[in-house]
């Protein structure tokens, strides 16, 4: 808290809403182990941190189509005390907009990068489709440097009636940072939006990934692959809100935890009174890979509408012993049939992806984890 | 090439294989065969290098060998093969990659290259016609969302490919209609050579008809009761296993 008060201050001049973010952020105060959706997060790691420099400035690249430029974001409200210190450290935010009828051929690629030691960012987007549009964009959170530093983001996705959005995340920072990342979405009519989340890096690597529901039959799927090795702390946190008839959601939620690496997903579905016709499907399946390694995962439904179709099923078990057998019955060695399954499991989640140039990117970074146990060579 | 003496195995606590003897050699088809809950599975389990399974007593040599020392992919790069009662589906591994993978950790094993991917193809996708098998099932994950009798006749491509020494078929004709069978019968004499040895392990004595066994075992409460020529498995059909098992009991 000290250390991030002295980052707080080495701005020259703050703006007037930056020192009310400020006093907000100190109002809420930093989550505790005992705050319930912080419970497993390990924020003393990030607490007991140093930080020397505040990176405030990052340059977006400029795409055809699409409109990129730095405002002001004046007043906000909220509850959630790294929003606020989001603002506090940062007076500007990013908006993308993509206007009606506009489809973007090209993806866009907003790499979010700290340099310097011990150094925190705090980049605010705001991404904006007009009806009838269509987007995909890849948010990536890494350093040039193997140091210390935390990235604080935040995120706001609006997806216009008709509008189409494939939204990546992509978390990996190197092993001694931090990743607290919020994404608030509110769907249209229609609308469909597409996130996945990859939290493979960090020290500590938390999202919390929010979606409104909002116009009939629009349609939210998430998906995330957490791969926590090492003493990685890997969470996310999802909360689909139906707050119209007819729209759908779809959760995949994959995790594997090795060594002492630990894993969490909490998973919250809120159908609302008025939501008929709601269908809402959540999977959150982990693997469990050594005996010191950690699965936390929390399904959580709550419905208040009837007519609604809903499903979810949490698993947390170990490779498959049969799979196993079989594989090394043929002549494979058990440590490549290991990495073999564990890798189908990864890839399950990663051929969501219909960028094909990101997903081979995915599929060799995770395969490369393994230390090319399993390269394939057909 | 094969020489189990006095074989005894327990799952848990409970004894299941209570003393076999059996000797295979190079060229040779045997057939295992029993009511159910004989042993015969177990005894294909335990040959192939599954866990779960204890030796208690007894012994089995493979190429003078001591088999048990083995891991299962050891098994596998010396030469032995079981065709699964219940092939496992894998979704996510290609069938293709398996068999590369297994092809040619078995080729280093011996000190052979490994094959090129033109190479390797051409040798499987013959096989697969062997198989009638369509090329579509390469791509596809390990037995993923195959039918019953498509397992079995992949199994039987993975063999074909892998060019066992020793080939175990665990219940192969267990729920194949008659044309799959004929596909799968004829798959499995395609590999009958004098360097090559068969155990089939089978309920029903219909497999037999399309690959004809030198020897007949009758497997019955953990022990070989009776071993004989391919008359001998006429016989059970005509009899069922009653007149055995009862004989056992008396003796």
């Amino acid at each position: 808290m000290n250390s991030l008060r002295a980052i707080f201050a080495v701005q020259v001049a703050p703006a007037a809403e930056q020192r009310k973010a400020w006093e907000l952020f100190n109002q809420l105060g930093l989550p505790a182990l005992r705050d319930e959706h912080w419970k497993y997060t390990q924020l003393h790691r990030l607490y007991s941190q140093s930080f020397a420099a505040l990176q405030t400035t990052q340059s977006l690249p400029a795409a055809d189509g699409v409109v990129i430029r730095q405002v002001n974001t004046g007043a906000f409200k909220t509850d959630r005390p790294f929003i606020a210190l989001n603002h506090a450290l940062n007076a500007q935010e990013w908006l993308i907009e993509v206007p009606d009828n506009m489809e973007i051929r090209q993806p866009l690629w907003l790499n979010m990068m700290a340099g310097g030691t011990s150094s925190i960012i705090a980049p605010r987007l705001t991404i904006k489709l007009g009806r009838n549009s269509k987007l995909t964009v890849i948010e990536r959170y890494r350093s040039n440097a193997e140091s210390m530093y935390a990235s604080i983001a935040v995120t706001h996705v609006t997806v216009g009636e008709n509008a189409r959005l494939e939204h990546c995340r992509l978390q990996d920072a190197n092993r001694a940072s931090f990743h607290i990342g919020s994404i608030d979405a509110t769907i249209g009519q229609h609308g469909r939006y597409v996130n996945h989340y990859f939290n493979t890096g960090g020290s500590v690597g938390r999202l919390d990934v929010n979606v409104q529901l909002q116009g009939a039959e629009a349609y939210a799927e998430l998906n995330g692959l957490q791969f926590a090795t090492g003493n990685q702390v890997l969470d996310t946190h999802s909360r689909i809100e139906h707050c119209v008839p007819r729209a759908r959601s779809s959760e995949t939620y994959h995790g594997i935890a090795d060594e002492r690496g630990q894993v969490v997903f909490n998973g919250k579905v809120l159908v609302h009174k008025h939501a008929i016709g709601t269908d809402a499907q959540q999977s959150s399946r982990n693997l469990l890979l050594s005996p010191k390694a950690e699965i936390d995962t929390k399904p959580e439904l709550e419905i208040y509408a009837d007519d609604v179709k809903c499903s979810h099923g949490a698993t947390v078990g170990q490779l498959d012993s049969n799979a196993l057998f079989y594989l090394r019955s043929r002549g494979i060695s058990e440590q490549e049939a290991r990495a073999l399954l564990t890798l189908a499991f990864a890839d399950a989640v990663i051929n969501k992806v219909s960028l094909d140039s990101l997903r081979e990117d995915l599929t060799q970074q995770v395969h490369a984890r393994f230390g090319n146990k399993a390269e394939p060579s057909v | 090439m094969l020489t189990i003496k006095d074989l005894h195995v327990n799952v848990g606590d409970k004894e299941i294989l209570k003393g076999i003897s059996l000797q295979v050699n190079a060229g040779e088809v045997h057939a295992v065969m029993g009511p159910n809950g004989s042993g015969k599975s177990t005894l294909s389990q335990v040959l192939a290098g599954r866990d779960g399974y204890t030796v208690t007593k007894g012994s089995i040599t493979y190429n003078g060998k001591n088999l048990l020392d083995w891991s299962p992919e050891e098994r596998a790069r010396e030469g032995i093969f079981l065709a699964l009662q219940y092939p496992v589906e894998i979704p996510g591994v290609n069938n293709v990659y398996l068999l590369k993978a297994g092809l040619n950790a078995i080729r280093k094993h011996r000190g052979l290259p490994e094959l090129d991917a033109f190479e390797f193809l051409t040798l499987v996708k013959d096989k697969m016609k062997l198989m009638q098998m369509d090329e579509s099932f390469l791509s596809r994950g390990v037995n993923e969302g195959f039918s019953g009798g498509e397992k079995k006749r992949n199994e039987i491509l993975q063999m074909a490919v892998l060019q066992p020494q020793l080939a175990l078929l665990d219940e192969t004709d267990s729920g194949l209609d008659i044309d799959a069978l004929r596909i799968v019968a004829n798959g499995v004499n395609s590999l009958r050579s004098k360097d090559r040895a068969i155990v089939m392990v089978t309920h029903y004595q219909r497999l037999l008809d399309y690959i004809t066994p030198d020897h007949v075992h009758v497997l019955a409460g953990g022990k070989i009761v009776k071993s004989g020529d391919k008359s001998l498995a006429l016989e059970l059909e005509k009899r069922g296993y009653d007149w055995l098992t009862a004989e056992h009991v008396a003796a």
